[in-house]
């Protein structure tokens, strides 16, 4: 047996001894006792049975009452999405409308704002002049289908 | 010391039962940490993180004979990470007892009774400077006088990593305790 061997036998033979055995009993016993206390505040209410059902009563109608709101509103976008693709169609195609009248307008004498006697406009004024000649010919429009219409009464009444 | 307990109540959370368990094996654990840690302190936090541990997963205690193995398990487990943690730290400053290590190794009285810091200085001169895995391996052979197999077991290592490491760790203790072994 060498000199290393025998320190290990000695060692063996005297292990060291716990000090202040029942201190540290206290100490596992008191931290298990603060484990439990903080647990039970915690978590405790899971061992409550039907407040733990009817909280997850109350879960699963919250999903569904969640994914229920979620497909409403996709539905809503998707109405409002085609809505405003044909407000847009319209409005964009009166728009081009209105140009291409300006536009002939202008093509039409190209140099006539040079001459003497002639005025000088702005393609906004001139949009607007369209539009208002627009709103005058469908007022027109109206009152002669109108004038016709009453013609038309008076002749049958004759008859 | 043998104590009787309820495995089946300390699973349904009786704290005093639980008690009768730690009052079992305290000493035991307690051991296993020190021979390890070569210190007090870290192996009493050691026990008390062990049986922390055993308390959170006790459900999941089958019998009183499973019991210890796990609990030494769980042991030896904390102490390699704590060790493993502390890598980088100064290995102990075992020469300052220079004169204490010289009377226990002397063969002048190979059998007298070690008294407890005797016995802890000599722990230390034996572990420190050993890398975690060699005092692990080391302490559980030549301390705990367990075999091969059962470190195996308990740290999940091959036979030939234990093998290895054993004999490294004795020729690493064989040349720091020439000079007072000759």
């Amino acid at each position: 047996m060498n000199g290393l061997d025998k320190l290990i036998r000695q060692l063996r033979m005297h292990m060291p001894e716990i000090h202040e055995r029942d201190l540290l009993k206290e100490s596992i016993m008191h931290k298990i006792s603060n484990k439990n206390r903080k647990l039970d505040y915690v978590f405790g209410w899971t061992e409550i049975a039907w407040l733990r059902r009817s909280l997850s009563i109350a879960a699963i109608l919250i999903t569904g009452l969640f994914v229920g709101q979620q497909l409403f509103l996709i539905r809503s976008i998707n109405k409002l999405e085609e809505r405003m693709v044909s407000f847009n169609t319209d409005k964009i195609l009166e728009f081009h409308r209105e140009n291409v009248i300006a536009n002939q307008v202008i093509m039409q004498d190209p140099e006539a704002s040079i001459l003497a006697d002639s005025i000088k406009i702005s393609t906004d004024d001139l949009l607007k002049l369209m539009r208002e000649y627009r709103e005058l010919q469908d007022k027109y429009d109206q009152i002669m289908g109108s004038k016709k219409k009453g013609i038309k009464n008076h002749t049958v009444q004759k008859l | 010391m043998s104590i009787s307990y309820n495995i089946s109540e300390i699973k349904s959370g009786n704290r005093n039962e639980f008690g009768k368990l730690v009052e079992e094996n305290m000493d035991y654990i307690y051991k296993t940490a020190l021979v390890i840690m070569a210190n007090e302190e870290d192996a009493r936090d050691i026990v008390q993180d062990t049986f922390l541990n055993v308390w959170d997963k006790r459900k999941a205690i089958k019998t009183r004979e499973s019991l210890r193995p796990y609990l030494r398990k769980i042991a030896v487990n904390k102490c390699y990470d704590q060790l493993r943690r502390r890598k980088i730290r100064k290995m102990e400053s075992w020469i300052e007892d220079e004169s204490k290590i010289k009377s226990i190794i002397s063969d002048e009285h190979p059998d007298k009774k070690l008294e407890n810091d005797e016995a802890l200085s000599l722990l230390k001169i034996l572990v420190s400077g050993l890398s975690p895995s060699q005092r692990v391996v080391f302490t559980m052979v030549e301390l705990d006088e367990m075999s091969h197999d059962e470190v195996s077991e308990l740290t999940g290592m091959k036979k030939t990593l234990i093998k290895s490491n054993l004999r490294h760790a004795r020729k690493k203790l064989e040349e720091k305790l020439k000079d007072y072994l000759s």
